[in-house]
């Protein structure tokens, strides 16, 4: 097996890059005000433009469709085979975080769902109190230190940035199976993912597009937030936010004539 | 069934607690942060798992939970930042009016997608200058392990909500940036005014009269629009 030495050899390559690319892009400050550094704003917002018309008029009923046609268990059982197929990501980057017990406990929650859950149909291991470790490359890069670097809209797939985008790129590689498959069979595969994925935020995206004053902003600042906020591991409390201070105070407090 | 379970265990009669503390501030000055979100969190998940209440009845009871424990006026000021300025004083009690009825709106619209689950009240973090974080986190349901987090500011002697972050997002921080991007325009504050007075009355529509009555109003303009 030459494949973990592979994947190694390509994410210290990539991290390299990844560091350099954001050396050089990061001399260049974020505009003035704004919590995200995205340079390339009127391009992201070209795309975003594309990505939208194409839900707004297709895929979103694609996935209201699924969602009517399959019953709810079996709509969990797809999404949790997926899951259950993804333990060559989360075991390798649990592992390339130093997270030993969290990579552990992802072979046994594959082991056990694979087994008792028929397949990765049922989350069997999470019932057994071992819920999922979920890692991937980009969060890997960040938790080394490498800094998100510029916003990046990327077509049909939504929101990322350079850090994230080289990680989904490296994930997806580290799904040695889908090497073995034809093609199509990976185009399904994906394409049925990200219908089951859609179909579980329709509500969710209905209500951002009614509260949001700037749909782009809005999905760009939340894509970034919640991104840092898994990077930094929300469960270590004990470990000092990341959110800026600034944002929760104002001047001028005796200003109450209103 | 929903429950609410936490480290501290929170019974159902703190949902009846929740009700009484909002309108006795006399049992509010010794409670705790955690203790003020565990009450307000059991009080939206009674409301949530009440399977007698419509959506709509669900959104009002969130919303007039959020009435009582939301800080709308450190709200107003932090998603406005140092365009605050530039707002009259009839302008500034125009957004206030209009934005208090927006988040409370928000904050019903995006919870009553939280069904059948329960919450977990996980710890506080005191933050500098005195703010304290209290961390929650949904368990079951399509949004299970989703963090929500709590900010609160002393005020009174009581502690009230000063922001709410979902998975890391704050409503605070990603409201700011976009009502920015609005302001700083020529005719800015009229511009968001309006923006805000829009999305109001479409939410309204779109949904009907609530059985139970929204909360009053006070000080809301007549919207031309």
């Amino acid at each position: 097996m030459q494949l973990p030495g592979r994947i190694l050899r390509g994410a210290t390559a990539l991290i390299a890059s990844t560091l350099l690319f954001c050396a050089s892009a990061g001399v260049a400050r974020a505009e003035e005000g704004s919590s995200v550094y995205d340079p390339w704003e009127p391009m992201n917002r070209g795309i975003f433009a594309v990505n939208e018309f194409a839900d707004r008029y297709f895929i979103q009923y694609l996935a209201m469709g699924y969602d009517a046609l399959l019953p709810d268990p079996l709509e969990s059982g797809i999404r949790n085979v997926f899951e259950n197929g993804r333990l060559p990501i989360t075991f390798t980057n649990n592992l390339l975080q130093l997270k030993i017990l969290g990579a552990v406990e992802e072979i046994i929650r594959f082991g056990l769902n694979t087994t008792v859950g028929i397949g990765g149909l049922f989350d069997a291991a999470a019932d057994a109190g071992l819920p999922s470790n979920n890692e991937d490359f980009g969060q890997t890069l960040g938790t080394w230190g490498v800094p998100p670097g510029p916003f990046l809209m990327l077509p049909a797939l939504g929101p990322s940035n350079i850090r994230d985008g080289l990680g989904l790129a490296t994930d997806t590689a580290t799904l040695a199976y889908s090497f073995f498959l034809p093609f199509w069979v990976n185009a399904a595969l994906t394409g049925g993912n990200l219908i089951g994925t859609r179909s579980l935020a329709i509500e969710v995206i209905r209500e951002n597009r009614e509260s949001a004053f700037d749909l782009y902003l809005f999905t760009r600042n939340a894509y970034m937030a919640n991104r840092a906020s898994r990077v930094h591991d929300e469960d270590q409390s004990d470990a000092p936010a990341e959110t800026d201070e600034d944002l929760y105070y104002f001047d001028d407090e005796e200003d109450q004539e209103w | 069934m929903v429950t609410v379970k936490s480290m501290s265990p929170i019974s159902w009669s703190a949902a009846l607690l929740a009700a009484m503390a909002f309108s006795s501030p006399a049992v509010a000055a010794e409670r705790k942060p955690r203790e003020v979100v565990e009450v307000t969190v059991a009080a939206v998940i009674g409301v949530l798992g009440n399977d007698a209440l419509s959506k709509a009845e669900k959104r009002a009871g969130i919303e007039k939970i959020a009435y009582a424990r939301f800080d709308f006026r450190t709200f107003t000021r932090l998603v406005t930042a140092k365009y605050w300025k530039r707002f009259s004083t009839e302008q500034k009690k125009a957004f206030f009016a209009e934005f208090k009825v927006f988040l409370a709106q928000e904050y019903g619209t995006r919870l009553d997608d939280y069904e059948n689950q329960s919450v977990e009240v996980l710890d506080e973090r005191v933050e500098p200058r005195g703010d304290v974080t209290v961390r929650t986190r949904i368990v079951g349901g399509d949004f299970d392990d989703a963090s929500v987090d709590y900010r609160m500011r002393k005020k009174d002697d009581d502690w009230f909500v000063i922001d709410v972050v979902i998975e890391g997002v704050s409503l605070v921080s990603n409201w700011r940036d976009q009502f920015r991007e609005v302001l700083r325009g020529k005719n800015g504050v009229e511009d968001l005014l309006a923006q805000l007075r829009t999305k109001n009355k479409n939410r309204e529509e779109g949904r009907g009269p609530p059985a139970s009555g929204p909360p009053a109003r006070e000080g809301r303009p007549a919207s031309k629009s």
